[in-house]
């Protein structure tokens, strides 16, 4: 039997999704195929790793359970070195668990962005999903931009500033954002989420906004907004050689508010409970089309830009990709692109007739094959350099 | 809309054309709690309703904090919208915060509305409760604490409590309830208004007086069978007499 | 706490234990006999109400009540033995007073058993009498037409339809839900107002003579048998006996009034030449044709020499075409127009877990679970293998009451789970599950075969298996007193 350890939690701002990611649409799944041995590698907001079979419990996360759990267990270990092994804690000291299969969970910063891939190349174990290059490309706004532009590939014009200049000098700024046709949108470059983006009207917004986003982050984008905007997603997979589309989707938000603050993230924000409760996965799903409403000619253009995406960032695996659509112009823009969907997208895989059991299926053979073809590939040298000096 | 302010990502809300009109919710609240009194005065005056740091869509503070520093924030805000108020009403908490900003000169505005205001430790809260609190502690320590959790907010909901209203800013709170303003409250020299009803048990009316006698000079309405909430529970009484007392 | 010292906790937790004990007497209708056999089957106490909850009539709490107490006196009982025991130093004493203290549940499930044997022989033996006497003067005294409706499945469903199509020009009444035992059948003849045109009463059945009494009772002008299969073999023994009881009916009606399902291949035994009889290809006189069904519904045209009548219902499986063109030829012959046989054949639907379709995750499950006899399985299958799908998953738990044949029927089962071919058979563990499996190897079934601990964590779980184009039946789920 394969062990497969699932990563997730992690410290970004999206720790709760990729704990709802994980359980729902991995571990589950999983384990239902009595295929494999699952192991729930939890990272916790402060880094810690734990593993325990408690954790694959939803229950855990609710009503401070987790607090409890977590006080009195030892944190997990990791060594990498002929294959990824978790040191897990026992009766007597620690057990080394051998890693057959890595299969992150993780969204935003430190889990998504290739990070945690990094640890297992390093490690040298077959994982899921996108490799550390594409990951840390999408999930740079702005880099994304410049790489599916070098594609040839539509994208909204944009400039971009590093977090130190805005901070000290945001109304130079402003102005060299002149060159740009306004409405425009600010936004973080590395968040996931759609916290800290605005959309402005003129300098003085912009001047705001943009210190708005520098609070986020240390790199921000300023582009132009898309008039006649339709907004479609594309959950895709499989390597990047050969990439299979689910159905265009789209969110059933207007334009104007899908970034706003309060129709975000106050619904149902009653006594403040921290910004109130987030539109999850869950929320976006109810509110989105698949397939997406667009003629037989746009969908396909939407379709071909999406996987064309796809292939340049390097994604492999499984990703999303975000793309806006001028309705009226009938041109399709790349917007974003996202290496871990939340709860890998099931909902819009299963109406493509991927189960959620086929889809971590899928993923995990495309996470074998990927390993054995590099596993053929010639990677160290041998070479007398050291001899020599 | 969103504007960072002392380092805090803070949202407020603001509508109408005229005179600025600040309002500051209570502990809990949030600028919703505002929304539908706000939307009113709106028609003639500019509002500013901000979700104060660890509420609505603003980030909690990163240490706890007091009335005080809750008093510069709002001094910070202000200074970052770039408006000088007419007013600012408070409601709770939000006219704590209001009576220590006016009272140390961190702000002026010219009229001061205080709804339900908190800022004198209430005298009606029961000192046996908290040594049930700390006993019971001790009790339910070995418990699951799934039940604890349980025990205790029964406990806080027979106490009357806010602690456990927001959970993540318990320190906060601690440093709040502790904090006594009527010092502040005695070098308010800016016509002063204090609504209270006289069913409030959060904040009751021997606050009122308190505050009442503190600021020289100042009117105190008390409304009959009204609660905690004078801008929602009687709102179009509570309207009328700020209204008047804006226009005076 | 691993689980089987919880389970051995649960045994002795005395409020725990005497609500399980109620519960158990109230899921197995306060029969003395399979209350005792689950008790003994059962070695997990906290599993027993996994689907349901006790029942709080007043009985229950009664009897609750006063089994808690005698258990907590025969706590006290043992616990003072032992006392005395270890004071007089009668070392006996300790041991027995052990005894008495840890054998309450074993004592206080068999004094129920034995009380509730006693209170059937005197208190509820009287009392029925005193019903059927009230019952069979109210039936006896209605002026409309009394329709039986007999048979171990389908009855409730002919109800149904029978009620539908006919209440579109008649006043109708019908028995409720599943109320079919003696004491509703008093409940609703009370509540009769004696205008009805029709009283359709469904006849339950359990023990051999159960039939015979209703039919006294009831006196019907007409009556239906809805079909014959192995059903409450516990009780009957054999599909002769019940045969035998379901057919008894007849003996109050008269033979061109008793209306058969010939589809039912074990009602030949028991057909006499002056029965009318129904079927999925002639009815009362009229020929079915063109019948066809999908997940949407199912049609059919009844014609009689150059008439013509075509009818649609949301009913899914051409096992519904001899039931649905029954109760339509029926209405007719009773005078009810036919274009309100036609609206009102159009109204049945699906009724809650019996060849329920739905979607789940864009997958279309068909919900059979109230389903318990080899003809709906056989039915079921057949529709299965009909339909077009991507994928196709069967689940069952098999069958139950299915006495000493329960090993044929099993296979039987596996040969028509293999005739429709799904892709993977979920079977669940328990005493049907091999011989299932047996059936499938027979009919050299080549798709995957699942085995589930826990059929309630599968339903859960089923959105996890399926997706667009993938269509799941689902059939017959267990009942607390069966697992």
């Amino acid at each position: 039997m394969l062990t497969i350890a699932v990563f997730f939690g992690g410290q970004s701002a999206e720790h709760d999704v990729s704990i709802i990611t994980a359980l729902t649409s991995v571990i589950m799944p999983l384990e239902l195929t009595n295929k494999y041995r699952v192991i729930p590698v939890y990272i916790a907001k402060d880094g810690r790793w734990f593993v325990s079979e408690d954790l694959k419990n939803i229950a855990v996360y609710q009503h401070g359970e987790l607090k409890r759990l977590v006080s009195r267990m030892k944190t997990t270990g990791v060594i990498c070195a002929n294959g990824l092994k978790l040191l897990v804690p026992s009766r007597v000291g620690r057990k080394a668990i051998s890693v057959d299969i890595a299969f992150p969970a993780m969204h935003g910063t430190h889990g998504e962005d290739g990070e945690l891939t990094g640890i297992f190349e390093m490690a040298g174990v077959p994982y899921v999903g996108c490799g550390v290059a594409a990951s840390a490309i999408a999930m740079d706004k702005m880099l994304a931009k410049q790489v599916v532009t070098a594609a040839g590939l539509a994208t909204p014009r944009a400039l971009y500033f590093d977090g130190e200049s805005v901070r000290s000098n945001s109304a130079v700024l402003a102005k060299q954002c002149q060159q740009l046709t306004y409405p425009l949108f600010v936004k973080p470059a590395h968040l996931g989420s759609s916290i800290g983006i605005s959309r402005v009207a003129d300098k003085k917004e912009l001047v705001n906004a943009l210190e708005v986003a520098a609070h986020y982050d240390d790199k921000i984008v300023v582009e132009e907004a898309v008039p006649n905007l339709i907004e479609v997603t594309l959950p895709i997979m499989g390597p990047s050689s050969a990439p299979q589309p689910a159905l265009l989707e789209q969110p059933l938000t207007h334009a104007e508010d899908f970034f706003d603050f309060d129709t975000k993230y106050m619904h149902g924000g009653k006594k403040g409970k921290g910004g109130g409760k987030k539109m999850g996965i869950k929320g976006a799903q109810g509110y989105s089309k698949i397939p997406a409403n667009l003629s037989k000619e746009l969908y396909s253009k939407a379709e071909a830009a999406g996987v064309a995406a796809y292939k340049a960032l390097g994604c492999d695996g499984i990703a999303r990709i975000d793309m806006l659509i001028d309705s009226k112009a009938k041109k399709v823009y790349f917007n974003e692109a996202n290496p871990l969907p939340g709860s890998l997208y099931a909902h819009n895989w299963a109406q493509v007739g991927v189960s959620k059991i086929d889809l971590v299926e899928a993923l995990v053979g495309y996470a074998l094959d990927r390993h054995y073809k590099r596993s053929k590939l010639a990677t160290t040298f041998d070479t007398n350099f050291l001899t020599q000096f | 809309m969103q504007s960072i302010v002392s380092n805090i990502a803070t949202h407020y809300t603001r509508s109408g054309k005229g005179r600025v009109i600040v309002l500051l919710h209570g502990w809990g609240d949030g600028s919703q709690s505002w929304q539908s009194f706000a939307n009113k005065l709106a028609s003639d005056y500019d509002v500013i309703v901000p979700d104060l740091p660890g509420f609505g869509g603003t980030e909690a503070p990163k240490e706890a904090w007091n009335v005080m520093r809750y008093a510069e924030f709002v001094r910070d805000l202000i200074h970052k919208i770039g408006v000088q108020p007419y007013a600012i009403i408070g409601h709770s908490n939000g006219g704590a915060i209001a009576v220590k900003g006016v009272g140390q000169g961190m702000f002026q505005a010219e009229k001061l509305i205080l709804l339900a205001s908190a800022g004198v430790r209430n005298p009606r809260a029961n000192p046996g409760l908290q040594v049930i609190a700390k006993v019971g502690k001790v009790v339910a320590a070995p418990l699951p604490s799934k039940v604890r959790n349980k025990l205790r907010r029964k406990l806080y909901q027979k106490a009357g409590s806010d602690l456990l209203v927001a959970e993540h800013m318990q320190d906060t709170f601690k440093k709040i309830v502790r904090d006594d303003v009527r010092a502040d409250a005695a070098y308010i020299s800016t016509p002063t208004l204090l609504v209270y009803g006289d069913a409030d048990t959060e904040t009751p009316i021997e606050i009122a007086h308190e505050l009442h006698s503190a600021i020289e000079g100042s009117r105190l309405l008390i409304l009959p069978g009204v609660g905690h909430h004078v801008h929602s529970e009687a709102e179009d009484v509570a309207l009328k007499t700020v209204r008047e007392f804006l226009h005076a | 706490m691993p689980s089987y010292i919880a389970s051995l906790f649960s045994f002795y937790w005395v409020p725990s234990i005497s609500t399980t004990l109620v519960y158990m007497l109230q899921a197995t209708e306060y029969q003395p006999g399979p209350f005792i056999r689950w008790f003994w089957r059962t070695n997990d106490f906290s599993a027993v109400m996994q689907r349901r909850q006790l029942d709080p009539t007043k009985a229950a709490r009664f009897i609750r009540l006063f089994t808690l107490l005698g258990m907590l006196a025969q706590l006290a009982i043992g616990g003072l033995l032992m006392y005395a025991g270890l004071v007089e130093y009668m070392t006996s004493g300790i041991f027995f007073g052990l005894a008495v203290l840890l054998l309450y549940p074993i004592l206080w499930a068999h004094l129920l058993a034995l009380l509730i044997w006693g209170g059937h022989l005197t208190v509820l033996r009287s009392r029925e009498r005193n019903q059927a006497a009230e019952a069979t003067a109210l039936f006896a005294a209605h002026a409309g037409l009394k329709v039986a409706i007999v048979g171990s499945y389908g009855k409730t469903s002919m109800k149904e339809l029978l009620l539908t199509v006919l209440d579109e020009a008649k006043t109708v009444a019908a028995t409720p839900a599943n109320m079919n035992v003696l004491s509703s059948h008093v409940a609703f003849a009370r509540k009769l107002t004696g205008a009805e045109d029709i009283v359709l009463v469904e006849f339950g059945e359990g023990k051999p003579g159960d039939v015979a009494r209703f039919s006294s009772v009831v006196q019907p002008t007409y009556a239906v048998i809805t079909g014959l299969a192995p059903a409450h073999l516990d009780q009957y023994r054999t599909l002769k006996a019940a045969g035998r009881d379901i057919f008894s009916v007849a003996d109050t009606v008269e033979a061109d009034r008793v209306y058969v399902n010939a589809d039912s291949a074990a009602v030949r035994d028991f057909l006499r030449p002056d029965f009318r009889i129904y079927s999925r290809s002639t009815v009362l006189g009229w020929r079915i044709v063109d019948a066809a069904t999908s997940l949407s519904g199912t049609t059919f045209v009844l014609v009689k020499g150059k008439k013509r009548l075509s009818l649609r219902s949301h009913l899914i499986g051409l096992h519904q075409v001899g039931p649905l063109a029954f109760a339509a030829a029926f209405a007719l012959f009773l005078g009810v127009p036919e274009k309100k046989v036609q609206a009102g054949v159009a109204k049945t639907k699906p009724y809650e877990h019996r060849m329920q379709p739905y979607q789940l995750g864009g997958a279309w499950v068909i919900d059979d679970t109230y389903n318990g006899n080899l003809e709906g399985i056989k039915a079921g299958t057949e529709l299965l293998g009909s339909l077009k799908a991507k994928r196709k998953i069967y689940v069952t738990p098999g069958l139950v009451d299915q006495g000493k044949e329960t090993a044929a029927i099993h296979k039987q089962v596996g040969h028509y789970i293999a005739a429709a071919e799904p892709n993977m058979v979920v079977l669940m563990q328990n005493s049907a599950c091999q011989h299932i499996q047996d059936g499938l190897r027979e009919a050299r079934y080549k798709g995957t075969v699942r085995i589930e601990k826990n059929p309630i964590l599968f339903y859960q779980n089923l959105q996890s298996f399926v997706a667009k184009g993938d269509v799941v039946l689902m059939q017959n789920d267990w009942t607390d007193n069966y697992s």
